[in-house]
């Protein structure tokens, strides 16, 4: 017999069955009790759990120990006069000694007009450490599931708050650092200036010491230069598009003397396949990778790189190869962190930002990035993008 | 002597004076009157009080203008200069620090006519200015408002120095 015939059948013995068969399959505690309030069904979950065999007759309230007891009465008020559902938070003692807690759900079975009858599920909840807190879910329930509805709203204004906070701490961060760019320029500059012009007049020492803080006040304004692009890179405005890698590659290598002969020899293997990126983001990825790729190198060595791509499936990857000190297989998944550096000291100068860049640059761009390498034997970063859709 | 000079818009004492040496390594010392906000930018440019001595407040040939400062910022003299018809020509020149995102296409749908950022090291910034009197100053025709008319004929002399050589 179909389930639904149950019901248009009207065999009340037949539902009353079906009920008591469902109730006693399901671990969770669950009651019936009548419109007074006054428990006239508990099913195995709740013996099991607490062990209680005279729970029949009292009113539902005095088997549970409430978060908020007022709270629940009220919440039961409304919900006989409304006659809708309830939810109420308690805790209970079981036969093991210990207490549980659990929700309350109640709902009531309408005759016509008239509640008839409540039917109560307990499901476990994670110990409530709050008394003097409502928690915001608990309350007063529509047979529209109105609660689940409250439960998502106060996660989504939670998670609106924490990215507000998010978001403010970045604008932070974004402020100071560009607050910090004004010292440090002058910094920069006194020293500079100072150096130029009077240098002459001044014992070898002063003249170190100048050195010095221009050299600091240079290691400063890259550091504030870099977190400043991470920060662009992270929050701007970064549409997607169509983009011709080889005229990006060209602009990249022609824009840095860094990368043109003599300082290196920079190859790349033309065609390459269009990618879906950002102009800005994408030229960023690459000008970094190429002069870290640049930069790694042993001392008096050329660097000698590169560039090539491979379509795989719908994406394209990019990839920059070197000849340069490579990266210890422990250490290349360090590498893209925020200021990781591997090299600290004299030999490689750098802020631990620029690999961040590229991976938080990827990120934007739906891509990945990653690297393969043995130590003494060069790099090989790639990124892997969209490849532009084939048109018709 | 020519007579150009350019408005240094700028709340920073130390960059108002590295502006000032960069200047004079390319020949415009004497040339860089300093506002130190907006609001003295525009009571400058307007003539407002002590600003109507035009001898010794002469009007600019053109504006660099800073971004973040008290009172009035950069984009509002910009957006103030744009909607007055008697200054609506003048060249105006962003020199920010560094520029928030957004900032530089906003400045320039305001009319700026060049967005610049100031550099780090005083030899980066005296290559800007070296660049600012070829191009703004010695090769670009100036507006008419920038041009004192006592003095057209020296002023065009001495527009092309580079071009008489």
């Amino acid at each position: 017999m179909p389930f639904e015939d149950l019901f248009e059948a009207g065999d009340s013995r037949r539902l009353a069955d079906a009920f008591r068969a469902l109730a006693e399959a399901i671990p969770q505690p669950v009651w019936s009790f009548n419109s007074d309030g006054r428990c006239d069904f508990v099913n195995r979950g709740w013996l099991d759990l607490t062990g209680s065999g005279d729970s029949i007759g009292r009113e539902w309230h005095e088997l549970i120990v409430p978060l908020h007891p007022d709270e629940a009465l009220s919440r039961w008020k409304t919900a006989r006069e409304r006659q809708t559902g309830y939810e109420v938070d308690c805790h209970i003692r079981g036969k093991d000694g210990r207490d549980h807690w659990f929700r309350l759900k109640a709902v009531p079975l309408n005759d016509s007009d008239t509640v008839v009858r409540w039917l109560a599920v307990l499901s476990e909840i994670e110990p409530q450490k709050n008394p003097g807190k409502i928690p915001t879910s608990a309350t007063n329930t529509g047979r529209d599931g109105a609660s689940q509805e409250e439960i998502e709203h106060e996660v989504a204004a939670r998670t609106q708050r924490l990215q507000d906070t998010i978001t403010q701490l970045e604008a932070f961060a974004y402020s100071l650092a560009h607050d910090m760019r004004a010292p440090c320029r002058a910094l920069t500059n006194f020293s500079q200036i100072l150096i130029r012009d009077y240098s002459g007049e001044l014992p070898g020492e002063a003249q170190d010491y100048l050195e010095r803080i221009a050299k600091a006040a240079d290691r400063l304004d890259a550091f504030i230069r870099d977190l400043l692009v991470y920060s662009r890179v992270a929050h701007d405005r970064m549409p997607l598009n169509e983009v011709n890698v080889e005229q990006l590659l060209s602009d990249v290598i022609l824009s840095s003397p860094d990368l043109q002969s003599p300082q290196a020899e920079v190859t790349t293997d033309s065609p390459f396949n269009p990618v879906m990126a950002n102009d800005t983001l994408l030229s960023q990825c690459l000008t970094n990778l190429l002069t870290n790729a640049c930069k790694f190198v042993r001392k008096g060595e050329t660097p000698k790189i590169r560039v090539f791509d491979e379509r795989r499936g719908d994406r394209v990857r990019i990839y920059v190869e070197d000849n340069g000190i490579g990266i210890s297989k422990e250490n290349q998944d360090r590498i893209f962190n925020l200021f990781e550096r591997l090299n600290e000291g004299k030999t490689y100068s750098g802020t631990g930002v620029g690999l961040s860049i590229v991976r938080k640059a990827v990120e934007r761009m739906n891509g990945k990035v990653g690297v393969a390498s043995t130590p003494g034997d060069g790099s090989r970063f790639w990124l892997e993008l969209d490849a532009v859709a084939e048109h018709d | 002597m020519h007579h150009y000079s350019i408005l240094h818009v700028e709340d920073d004492d130390n960059d108002a004076l590295f502006v000032k040496i960069a200047a004079t390594s390319v020949g415009l010392n004497e040339k860089i009157l300093r506002a130190r906000d907006g609001k003295e930018a525009m009571d400058y440019l307007s003539g407002t009080g002590e600003f109507a001595d035009r001898q010794k407040y002469p009007f600019p040939s053109l504006v660099l203008l800073d971004m973040k400062m008290p009172r009035v910022n950069g984009m509002e003299v910009l957006r103030w200069i744009r909607s007055e018809p008697s200054l609506r020509s003048l060249i105006v020149i962003i020199l920010s620090s560094s520029p928030v995102a957004g900032d530089v296409d906003t400045a320039y749908e305001l009319g700026a006519n060049s967005f610049l950022v100031k550099p780090s090291g005083i030899h980066n910034l005296e290559h800007i200015f070296r660049l600012i009197r070829e191009f703004w100053l010695d090769v670009n025709e100036l507006p008419t408002i920038s041009q004192n008319p006592h003095d057209t004929n020296e002023i065009k002399k001495h527009r092309f120095p580079n071009l008489e050589r």
